[in-house]
């Protein structure tokens, strides 16, 4: 082993370890912007990732014909009563009203989406790691994707924003990272909060939202949507409310919400490359945040 | 004829650490909310089966390769895994290297792999959820043994395959 110490291979490998060092620094302190080598690394790993999806994905869609009939069946027949109530309920007023209001909405979000402009992105790969919820895409700079863009789906749900950018990929940061911080508001009451995450609560499918006024609870089933700010348009849905309780100061409410986006099981993204509003610069979203 | 062989070797480990990246990274589905990580067993076994240099090597690559596009702390796993990479192959020059010592060797580098990783990427930033370093960590490190079971085979399989005869 003395021999090893003193050895020259020994000392490539300290060589090797002190640039592994140089190159973790520089990372930690060009946040968002990939390096030389991780840019060229990813230009070669990304196709061949999303080669690999490609192969996993048509495998899944292969054995999911072969559900069990009983499966199937009781799927119908769930589909079946849910569509009578549908049904029954479209008659009432109130149901009618209630539509007239999401179809205003849905108006109202189209009509305010028509400033945005959008990059069609593939999920190539996940992060492995265990505490962090982020995916790499096949759209990088070259296609206009910079860094803290929104990232949502075709259904205008908020999956999260861009981190890191590459030439030919980005990473993007999802509502699942404790990294995640999102200014948002709750549709019905116009509260307004943040909209952050911890490995606790997105191990359960959940978002927190904190800062809510402590002064009285939010009901369960309130949407929450972006707030709008030089870093997400206004409006983007985020989700549901599922239920909600005092900090532990008493002073604000948290309310944990189920994101709309199927965040595990996402295929296809979108990534708004500019909208109404946008910053500038992504330190122009630093000065910000900060 | 034998530095073709060895050749062959390298070649062989390498294209295997890109295949177990695209495996882990774009393959494999989380299962209990944990994602399943091959290359820090095979870095340890390539460290045990071809000697500290090789692990160390393989190890940055493959850590490395982990970190691309996936953490702001880039290079980490990589100084990590080297470590980890040439100690295992330090640690086994005593000993005579079986299957049981390997599925060891693994559980524990990839106890170490984990518990350092979670220690600078997660909980010194986020007081408060040391709880679900328990959660995590456990199914890591029970995942990364059943994926050493049939890395043990294949790296020695190739090891003796294309190792030039002494």
């Amino acid at each position: 082993m003395k021999n090893f110490f003193k050895s020259r291979g020994f000392k490539v490998l300290v060589v090797v370890f002190l640039l592994l060092f140089g190159i973790l620094i520089h990372s930690v302190v060009q946040y968002g912007v990939s390096g030389t080598v991780d840019g060229v690394v990813g230009i070669v790993v990304t196709p061949l990732q999303k080669a690999a999806t490609a192969v996993k994905n048509f495998a899944g869609d292969f054995f999911s014909r072969f559900s069990s009939k009983d499966e199937l069946q009781q799927q119908i027949e769930a589909l079946e009563q849910e569509l009578a109530d549908l049904r029954g309920r479209v008659t009432d007023y109130d149901q009618l009203k209630r539509e007239n209001e999401q179809m205003q909405a849905l108006l109202e979000l189209k009509e305010a989406n028509q400033d945005m402009t959008f990059q069609m992105a593939e999920v190539t790969a996940r992060s492995t790691d265990g505490w962090s919820s982020k995916f790499t895409i096949d759209r990088g700079s070259l296609d206009g994707v910079a860094l803290y863009d929104p990232v949502i789906t075709k259904e205008s749900y908020l999956v999260g924003y861009v981190c890191k950018v590459g030439p030919t990929w980005a990473t993007v940061v999802t509502l699942f990272d404790s990294s995640i911080a999102v200014g948002a508001t709750l549709s019905s009451t116009r509260d307004v909060g943040t909209v952050e995450n911890s490995l606790e609560t997105a191990s359960e499918g959940l978002c927190r939202m904190l800062y809510l006024p402590g002064d009285h609870s939010v009901p369960r089933g309130e949407t929450a949507i972006t707030s709008g700010s030089a870093r997400f348009p206004k409006g983007l849905l985020i989700g549901t409310v599922e239920s909600s309780e005092q900090s532990s100061d008493g002073l604000t409410t948290i309310a944990y919400i189920r994101p709309f986006a199927d965040i595990p099981d996402l295929r296809d993204v979108f990534v708004v490359t500019s909208f109404r509003g946008q910053a500038v610069t992504a330190d122009d979203v630093e000065d910000e945040v900060n | 004829m034998g530095v073709k062989r060895r050749a062959w070797k390298w070649c062989a480990f390498g294209l295997l650490t890109l295949l177990l990246y695209l495996v882990e990274s774009a393959l494999l589905p989380p299962v209990f909310g944990v994602s399943i990580c091959c290359l820090a067993p095979f870095t340890v076994l390539i460290g045990m089966h071809c000697g500290p240099y090789a692990g160390a090597a393989f190890g940055a690559v493959a850590g490395f390769l982990m970190d691309v596009g996936m953490t702001s702390a880039l290079g980490f796993s990589g100084m990590l895994l080297l470590v980890l990479g040439g100690a295992a192959g330090l640690a086994v020059l005593p000993l005579r290297v079986n299957f049981w010592l390997s599925l060891l060797f693994c559980a524990a580098g990839m106890f170490l792999f984990s518990t350092v990783r979670w220690f600078f990427l997660y909980g010194l930033w986020h007081a408060g959820e040391e709880l679900l370093y328990l959660r995590v960590v456990p199914l890591q490190v029970l995942y990364a043994t059943i994926a050493a079971a049939p890395l043990y085979f294949l790296v020695r399989w190739i090891d003796r395959r294309l190792e030039p005869a002494a």
